[in-house]
């Protein structure tokens, strides 16, 4: 399998003033000023091999935006190496670019005020696309996303939902080798996310596009990707696949149980941990080797009358993860008055 | 349906918190603009251009028929209208983006009132700008030398300020009632751009009324543009005790009319504006 | 070749894209093209005040004026047309992120950022341009050589890139400095093209030919016309041209390494 995406101490750093406060502040301001270093992202080392698909995930702030930026070309590092399909991507070169595509959630590159068909026509004249071809794709991916009655209609009129399936099409147009999506299902509803996942697991069953994306969402990831790699504070806590993970971080599973009586939290810590007892569901914490064993246990002694078993939620082994890191944010205040020093990088 | 009809009287008490809450807008739009350093200055020479250009042309002219009093009129009437319709605030591009961006909508929900607050905010970020640019426009009256004639009596510069004051405020209830057409017209800009210049023009920035080819000027007299750009500068140079109390008498007729214009103008634009966002 | 011709087919599409966005708001574009024939008007007014009093200005008549001002009405209209909405939004673009996506396009984005809207309306002014020429010149019953007539588009499309390169220079800051608001600077001293140099002493004179070279923008093609123009004045303007663009192509490529995007 080739290696598509490889990433090499990539560091990413910014650099802030902070305002001080009040009309002293300003004015204090206009003369000196204060800076921070915010290491928005630092030594990623990873590889993506062609035709997979891998989330970013972490929560907000954690640099996963700007990695994905970095590895699309907008950014330049500050530090580290990476290359995409052979190219280094802040390079920007035209031969890259055509095999590439990012997509931000909520952001949008179509005609405001004209049919989406009109902005996939004016791609098509960017990218150079075959006249054949881009009929051919245009129809696919109508088709799939089911858009043949919006094309038409004013960009403005649409709705989220709607938008986002045609910012798709406009990023698929010229079938990137690679698709970069940046929380894509962010601010849509429910049904509307779960027809976007659906289109990008097709997507790249179909055409075995590389595909990576960032979300905070659990569905996004579980549903799509096979490996993560979780980001916090712009360093990697974790990278691997979901079902490791799960193992990993999360030793037990959950019994949920109601009966047919109250029963106390007391009476079933010989089962397991009580997580919690409310409205008559009672979730018992329970090492993962035992929950057969602990089950019966509970029916031989206990009046149930409903029993399930649960795997943990990914939301909650993510959420540990991020509280867990104990790292220090990496910030630097620097005086100002230097140039900043360039840390070891590409031109 | 029961609606409480009492209305809370704006007692001594509540005035305090009213002032306080515009001079903190006040503050916070001046620091704001405090952000923007140089290109101020920029600005300032930049307004400076057409001004001299204008000095320039007509001295020229006036030079040429030996008239140097009205080579020390012109003079100095460009500089000051200039420098004070240059001061003039257009808050029909405010408005604008407020509506667009959304900030109107929950500015409305905030118990301020949504126009005194623009107003004021502006009148703050302005405070700071004039403040950095006063000195360019000294130094260009320096430079003119003897072509720049200052007032005679101190009470004079007081009733410039008094004038410009009334002249802002003029143009204010004016601009922002054509800013609050951005309710109904998306692309309102070319008609922004072109009131926001023409106004000037029409007012005795680009040429004094006075000198205007074909007797307009006699017309534009009329207008409420020659009381919001070129009153303070007539001021400034000295006239007639009459002509100073009709042209402020006029000034103040033409400011309650904007008002009231202004004020018809924001009752359909609210409605308007439910409409819209709905 | 093929490139130039790859862009110039981009450039068709790009127009016939505009074409049918200003044609969707069709209220919007009468009313932008009525806006337009006023400013003219305020020239005229100028024009007229000025000769109303004299009947020559530093050794110009109102006839040659008018074909210096007519002059500057078809260059300003050709600038604005091609380039006002892509560089007068090109700070809120980059405000609000926008510009990524247009980075990331296999083309020039020079070229796309500033040629992919175009301003229609802003054409307007180009038609009592021409007829000011014609009046200036019909009223001063000046002759024209032919040959003229063929290089007079050259040097308006000299002052139409002078103006584009250096508004765009000017606005590339804004990548840095958020809240910039060059684009009064640029109107202010745009405006100055309607001006003649000459008309000017000889330090103002200076300045406007070299430093802020809007003076030479109008000025040059109508001194050709009126036969004013020395030859080394025409190769400035070829100059300036050439060499301002290519400060304005080496400006942004550096901007665009110091491009930090927008913040999530």
């Amino acid at each position: 399998m080739k290696t598509i995406i490889e990433t090499q101490d990539l560091t990413r750093i910014f650099r802030t003033y902070k305002k001080r406060e009040g009309l002293k502040g300003s004015v204090i301001g206009l003369f000196k000023r204060e800076y921070t270093e915010k290491k928005a992202a630092y030594d990623l080392n990873f590889k993506i091999e062609e035709g997979e698909i891998v989330a970013f995930l972490g929560p907000n702030g954690a640099g996963k935006t700007t990695t994905l930026k970095m590895l699309s070309g907008l950014l330049h590092p500050s530090g580290g190496d990476a290359q995409v399909l052979g190219y280094r991507p802040w390079k920007r070169e035209y031969a890259f670019l055509k095999q590439v595509s990012l997509v931000m959630g909520q952001r949008n590159q179509l005609w405001w005020d004209l049919p989406a068909i009109e902005s996939f026509n004016l791609q098509r004249d960017i990218y150079e696309v075959p006249n054949e071809a881009y009929r051919k794709r245009l129809d696919e991916l109508v088709e799939l996303l089911d858009l043949s009655k919006i094309l038409n209609t004013a960009v403005r009129k649409l709705s989220l939902g709607e938008r986002m399936k045609c910012e798709m099409v406009a990023a698929l147009l010229h079938r990137p080798k690679v698709l970069l999506l940046d929380e894509p299902t962010i601010g849509l509803d429910v049904v509307m996310q779960k027809k976007i996942r659906n289109f990008i697991k097709d997507y790249n069953r179909e055409h075995g596009a590389t595909i990576l994306l960032t979300s905070h969402y659990m569905e996004d990831v579980a549903a799509l990707a096979k490996r993560a790699l979780v980001i916090n504070f712009g360093r990697p806590v974790y990278e691997g696949s979901l079902e490791a993970l799960t193992e990993k971080y999360a030793p037990n599973k959950l019994l949920v149980v109601s009966f047919m009586r109250t029963v106390e939290s007391a009476e079933l810590a010989s089962i397991g941990q009580v997580i919690s007892n409310e409205s008559g569901v009672i979730r018992i914490q329970v090492p993962r080797a035992t929950v057969a064993e602990r089950a019966s246990v509970l029916f031989n002694r206990f009046p149930v009358a409903d029993l399930s078993i649960e795997e943990p939620q990914l939301d909650d082994i993510i959420h540990d993860l991020f509280t867990d890191t104990s790292h220090n944010q990496g910030e630097k205040i620097i005086e100002t008055a230097q140039p900043r020093d360039q840390l070891a990088g590409i031109a | 349906m029961l609606v409480n009809k009492k209305i809370e009287p704006l007692t001594p008490w509540r005035w305090r918190f009213v002032f306080r809450r515009y001079w903190t807008l006040c503050k916070v739009a001046f620091q704001e603009r405090m952000e923007y350093r140089w290109n101020v200055l920029f600005y300032a020479m930049l307004a400076l251009l057409p001004v001299m250009v204008g000095i320039y042309l007509w001295t020229t002219i006036f030079n040429n028929r030996n008239d140097p009093q009205a080579v020390k009129y012109i003079t100095t009437y460009y500089l000051v209208a200039g420098f004070l319709g240059w001061r003039i605030a257009q808050y029909q591009w405010t408005i604008m983006f407020e509506i667009r961006e959304g900030r109107m909508a929950t500015g409305l929900l905030r118990p301020m009132s949504y126009p005194a607050k623009t107003f004021w905010f502006e009148v703050g970020g302005r405070t700071w700008s004039t403040i950095i640019t006063i000195p360019v426009f000294v130094l260009a009256a320096i430079f003119l030398g003897e072509n720049f004639r200052t007032p005679e009596n101190g009470w004079i510069w007081l009733l410039v300020l008094l004038s410009f004051m009334l002249a802002y405020v003029l143009n204010f209830f004016i601009t922002a009632s054509l800013g609050l057409l951005t309710v109904w017209q998306n692309q309102p800009e070319g008609f922004f751009a072109l009131y926001g210049f023409g106004s000037g023009a029409l007012g005795g920035t680009m040429v004094p009324l006075a000198l205007m080819p074909g007797g307009i000027g006699d017309i534009l007299q009329w207008l409420p543009f020659a009381y919001i750009y070129s009153l303070p500068a007539r001021i400034f140079l000295g006239i007639s005790a009459e002509q100073l109390a009709q042209g402020l008498a006029v000034q103040v007729v033409w400011l309650v009319i904007a008002a009231l214009f202004f004020k018809w103008m924001w009752q359909k634009a609210i409605k308007g504006f439910e409409v819209y966002e709905g | 070749m093929r490139v130039i011709k790859r862009y110039v087919k981009l450039y068709g599409s790009f127009v016939r894209i505009n074409l049918m966005r200003e044609m969707e708001a069709r209220g919007n574009f009468v009313a932008s093209c009525l806006v337009i024939l006023c400013f003219p008007m305020f020239s005229l007014i100028f024009v007229g005040a000025i000769f109303s009093q004299t009947k020559n200005l530093n050794g110009w008549s109102v006839n040659q004026y008018l074909v210096l001002v007519g002059s500057y009405m078809i260059v300003s209209s050709l600038v604005f047309t091609i380039f006002f909405k892509n560089v007068f939004e090109l700070p809120e673009y980059i405000r609000k992120g926008q510009l990524d996506f247009i980075l990331l396009k296999p083309v020039n984005n020079q070229f796309f950022v500033s040629a992919r809207y175009v301003s229609f309306g802003e054409m307007m002014q180009g038609i009592p341009g021409a007829v000011l020429i014609f009046v200036g010149i019909s009223g001063g019953n000046l002759s024209i050589d032919w040959w003229r007539w063929l290089l007079y588009p050259v040097f308006v499309v000299c002052g139409v890139i002078i103006a584009y390169s250096t508004w765009f220079i000017m606005t590339i800051p804004c990548i840095w400095w958020i809240k910039m608001d060059f684009a009064e600077f640029f109107f202010n001293l745009f405006d100055l093209g309607r001006y003649h140099p000459d008309m000017f002493g000889g330090f103002a004179k200076t300045i406007l030919t070299f430093v802020i070279p809007f003076g030479v923008v109008a000025a040059t093609p109508a001194d050709l016309l009126l036969n004013r123009l020395g030859w080394l004045s025409a190769i400035w303007a070829l100059v300036l041209a050439g060499g301002l663009l290519y400060i304005s192509h080496r400006f942004w490529k550096f901007a665009q390494t110091r491009y930090f995007g927008a913040s999530s």
